[in-house]
């Protein structure tokens, strides 16, 4: 999560950045196997805007940048995980000695068949487990496509365990019976299908044999409300898989208002109507209905389409301790990805316009700061957070607020102020340099942590919501902070903070000498 | 659930619909054929059938030893009909087989339905009055190309596209498509056909094939950085068209074709922009620029850029000879993550030609993106209408399409547009209308289509005729 957020931020950086460039040498370096440790010839260096480079057969590489002080490095060679590090220079500094780690790619291989044994056309996914909201769930990693011998290949995969599925593809779309799986041939994945990859090894054989499952039919009726009725014209049905996976069944409403859909396997379903053109948006009509199926027919199924209607909902935010708020942007956010945002006006007061019916995370973000197109990476935290949200009498910073006709009270929204610690980030010699650092609350969770950009003359702003132990780490060279013991390595790298209540003295960090060099 | 004897003779009305048919002979049809191979006329051992009367169950069927297939007692209804064996081509026509009319034949008309014969299914009645509908379908066995991608050392290429081209007349009218190809001569032009990715091997397979000539090129990943002096390549190992190597493949095919990425460095090309000079608050310092150099004819061979401009400059480098149009845009950023794609404020198309040589383009000074205010005019008869105007474009830095629909007295704005050459469609909803004319100025916007930004305020001016579908009353 995090190293993903850091890769989002940095480009908007780079713009941030450019204004201070000054001449700089080249940035050298040399690519290993990261199980082998022998050099990785032919790998491709790209620097970002800078033209790209090779390695030679010694892996060594040169990369002229040019003026650049920020440098978004990527190396890449086919049947190696691409890797990615930043490189921060302060003006004339050289970065040379880099050795970059390259991880060889671990493969998943295999052949999709019929019930007869005929190779099926279709998409392959690679699932692992993560936690959301404290919940485990598959999410798909990879993906492949079969041939049309049925053949998939699934590449750049990181060592690790992992559950593989296949879709109906054209098995499915000739005959509505056949239904994806997941190895070795189950509806759901269980741990008896898992397969453990290390890095470098290919797994070959991981066969998926798709049957035919007759399922039950579930059958109804749409029932449109009478002013709409003759404006519009049939709606397909779908039923999506909850959660979705990329596998909808459908059926089409009759003349009649009658849908029926066949062969539905036993799972969690989402039925849902809908008379939009692409997205739904208020004044669409849209129903929808949660569906447990089992093994018995789901008949005489009332699927009641309503009008969209957008609702406001009005709030207020304000500072702990009162003051003035803080500029921040109020966010209510779907899953889908759509949703409203609202400056507060001077007196904290907001009124989120035009939200759609629906479950909304609500999140508070500072109001970005754009220079020279980029975001300004000085103020991506602003100066508070919030800690609580009030929609009624409910809290619903944590869980979320579900929308569904008129609003049920105002948003009140509580924030606290951050700690501020100033500093200066220098070098093993003792110069300023640029850098990107990560305060980590001791024994805390890591999705706590806090960034901040060091500039070219060093400087920064750390932003801490608790007084107490933090661990620092510096980002801009030693990259690869998505490793699962990154932190662990990494945590006696700097002394540990003490971060107290209040104002906080400045604070200067400074790279031991041998990692100056790096 | 076993069920007693007593409760067997409801089973008919137990069953659904086409099995209660295939118990009643006298309300069956019988469909029986062959499938063949059409290049040998051998005939195609397992291929499978399926009636599918949209409605309901379909029947499903494998053709025997001898390519035969036969299905009894065929509800009288409409079916498409679909054939699938392993190696071969789906048929490239639709086959329907309709068994409810007097005399039941294909939907197609006498003349056919594009390849499709005019009645595929040979329809007539039995002694005994039983519909029997016969066919023979011919089936083509596939090519297959496969091969690997390497670049000058002979190092695999992943993610690599293979597209897999032919060469083809220029249509005589009407559009050719937008990623058409023209060849030297003006003639032909080449399309794609097909593509395949190359795997961490560099290694990529194209299939289901159909016999004919074929070029193969492959282009860069869209979405990974490759190094800029490696171009997309004909097979075996060129950038010029006219010495490319192509294949020829018959019904059935496994040809192996290896491509060598052509490494060749270009040129630079860079500049400066300029923001309009009377526009206020130009230097906004949420705004941003970026720029792309796109060829203009050979659309395979990729688009520079999008590039950044930091401070005010810009560069491309490693750029081949050539003509291209330079497009730039100036976006403005927006804080709310809600709030759409980022409203382009100021843009600029021009045609260069590079040579052998680096070049400074010199001072590019942008416009303002303007709105496009216009009127739909009816002809006399067919009152004003509401009708949809759509603007769109496929443009590099940000193409899409922007729509405005016209007022009670035909004036509309086209809002949102942003940088690149934009073409405008009619609609109503449910149906399309055909525009008599559009016109910008004195240009005819209808065949030239017109480039955003515009330079000035000049009014769309678009003519529906009466006669028209959506403009008759």
């Amino acid at each position: 999560m995090r190293s993903c957020f850091l890769l989002l931020i940095l480009p908007a950086m780079a713009a941030a950045q450019a204004g201070t460039a000054a001449v700089n040498p080249a940035v050298e370096g040399d690519v290993v196997n990261s199980v082998t440790g022998a050099p990785v010839a032919g790998a491709y260096v790209a620097g970002g805007d800078a033209a790209g480079t090779k390695t030679d057969a010694a892996g060594h590489f040169r990369l002229a940048a040019g003026v650049r002080s920020y440098i978004p490095l990527e190396v890449m060679h086919a049947g190696f995980l691409r890797r990615r590090r930043q490189i921060l220079r302060r003006d004339g500094q050289p970065a040379s000695n880099l050795r970059i780690e390259l991880t060889p790619a671990a493969i998943i291989t295999g052949k999709i068949v019929d019930e007869e044994g005929l190779p099926v056309e279709t998409q392959i996914w690679a699932e692992q487990y993560s936690e959301v909201k404290g919940e485990k769930k598959l999410g798909a990693i990879a993906t492949a496509q079969s041939d049309d011998l049925g053949q998939y290949r699934l590449t750049n995969l990181a060592a690790g365990r992992y559950w593989i599925r296949a879709g109906s593809g054209s098995a499915g779309s000739w005959d509505r019976r056949y239904v994806g799986k997941y190895y070795p041939g189950t509806l759901k994945a269980d741990d008896n299908g898992q397969i453990e990859v290390e890095a470098g090894r290919e797994r070959d054989g991981v066969d998926i044999r798709l049957t035919k499952y007759e399922g039950v039919t579930v059958s109804g009726r749409v029932e449109r409300p009478a002013a709409t009725a003759a404006s519009r014209p049939f709606s397909p049905i779908y039923l999506e898989a909850d959660p979705p996976n990329m596998e909808t069944l459908f059926g089409r409403e009759q003349r009649d208002g009658s849908f029926t859909i066949r062969h539905v396997p036993p799972g969690d379903y989402i039925l849902r109507a809908s008379f939009a053109d692409g997205e739904p948006k208020a004044g669409d009509l849209l129903g929808e209905q949660k569906l447990r199926i089992g093994d018995a027919d789901e008949r005489d199924i009332l699927l009641k389409p309503q009008v969209l209607q957008a609702v406001d909902l009005a709030g207020m935010v304000a500072l702990k301790g009162g003051g003035n708020p803080s500029p921040v942007r109020i966010m209510l956010s779907l899953a889908n990805g759509r949703g409203a945002s609202v400056l507060p006006n001077a007196d904290g007061s907001f009124v989120l316009k035009g939200l759609l019916p629906g479950h909304y995370e609500v999140r508070v973000m500072p109001d970005m700061k754009f220079v020279n197109g980029g975001v300004d990476v000085r103020n991506l935290y602003g100066t508070s957070y919030p800690v609580s949200a009030q929609y009624g009498e409910k809290e619903v910073l944590e869980t979320g607020i579900d929308l569904d006709g008129p609003a049920a009270g105002p948003l009140r929204i509580a924030l606290d102020a951050y700690i501020q610690i100033d500093g200066k980030l220098l070098s093993g010699s003792g110069e300023p340099m640029a850098g990107v650092l990560l305060a980590v609350e001791s024994g805390e969770a890591l999705g706590k942590c806090c960034m901040a950009f060091a500039d070219a003359e060093g400087t920064f702003r750390l932003m801490v919501r608790h007084s107490g132990e933090y661990h620092i780490y510096l980002e801009s060279d030693s990259g690869d902070a998505g490793a699962p013991d990154y932190f662990k390595k990494h945590e006696g790298d700097f002394p540990v903070l003490r971060v107290a209540d209040g104002p906080n003295p400045p604070l200067t960090v400074r790279l031991p000498a041998a990692q100056a060099q790096r | 659930m076993r069920c007693p004897g007593s409760c067997l003779a409801l089973l008919p009305f137990l069953l659904p619909a086409h099995l209660r048919a295939q118990t009643a002979a006298a309300t069956g049809a019988i469909v029986e054929g062959e499938v063949v191979n059409a290049a040998t006329s051998v005939p195609i051992a397992g291929a499978h059938l399926k009636l599918d009367p949209g409605q309901g169950e379909p029947l499903y069927l494998k053709s025997d030893a001898e390519g035969r297939f036969l299905f009894r007692n065929v509800a009288l209804a409409s079916y498409s009909v679909s054939v699938e064996a392993p190696g071969f081509l789906r048929p490239t026509y639709p086959l329907y087989l309709d068994l409810t009319g007097p005399r039941q034949s294909s939907i197609c008309p006498a003349t056919g339905c594009g390849h499709a014969p005019a009645d595929p299914f040979d329809i007539s009645a039995d002694a005994d009055g039983t519909p029997h509908a016969r066919i023979s379908i011919p089936l083509t066995a596939y090519a297959v190309v496969t091969g690997k991608v390497t670049d000058p050392d002979g190092v695999a290429l992943e993610g690599w596209t293979v597209q897999i081209l032919v060469k083809q007349p220029v249509p005589k009218t009407g559009n050719s498509g937008s990623f058409a190809n023209p060849l030297p001569g003006g003639r032909d032009e080449i399309n794609t056909k097909a593509s395949a990715v190359t795997n961490d091997k560099g290694e990529f397979r194209a299939a289901r094939l159909e016999p004919g000539t074929y070029y193969l090129m492959a282009t860069k990943p869209a979405f990974a950085a490759t190094e800029s002096r490696y171009r997309a390549t004909y097979y075996p190992h060129t950038l010029d068209v006219a010495s490319a190597k192509t294949l020829e493949l018959a019904a059935g095919d496994r040809a192996s074709a290896n491509i060598q990425i052509a490494g060749r460095s270009g040129i630079r090309i860079g500049g400066h922009l300029e923001m309009p000079a009377a526009t206020e608050d130009a230097g906004s310092p949420s705004r941003y620029s970026i720029l792309v150099l796109a060829p203009k004819d050979d659309h395979l061979a990729g688009t520079y850029g999008p590039v950044a401009v930091l401070k005010d400059e810009y560069e491309f480098n490693d750029v081949l000879p050539g003509s291209y149009i330079l497009m730039a845009v100036t976006r403005e950023a927006s804080g709310d993550p809600f709030g759409g794609s980022h409203k382009a404020v100021f843009g600029l198309m021009r045609s260069i030609e590079t040579g052998d040589s680096d070049r400074n383009v010199g001072d590019l000074v942008l416009q303002p993106v303007r709105d496009l205010a216009g009127t739909v005019n009816f002809g006399r008869g067919c009152g004003p209408l509401p009708v949809t105007i759509h603007a769109s474009s496929s443009s590099p830095i940000g193409g899409g399409q922007v729509e405005a629909a016209s007022g009670a007295d035909g004036t509309f704005v086209l809002r949102g547009l942003g940088v690149g050459s934009y073409t405008v469609s009619l609609s109503r909803p449910g149906q399309f209308v055909q525009a008599a004319s559009m016109r910008l100025g004195d240009r005819d916007v209808a065949a030239e289509g017109f480039e955003s930004p515009l330079l000035n305020d000049e009014p769309l001016r678009i003519d529906v005729a009466c006669g028209s579908s959506g403009g008759r009353r």
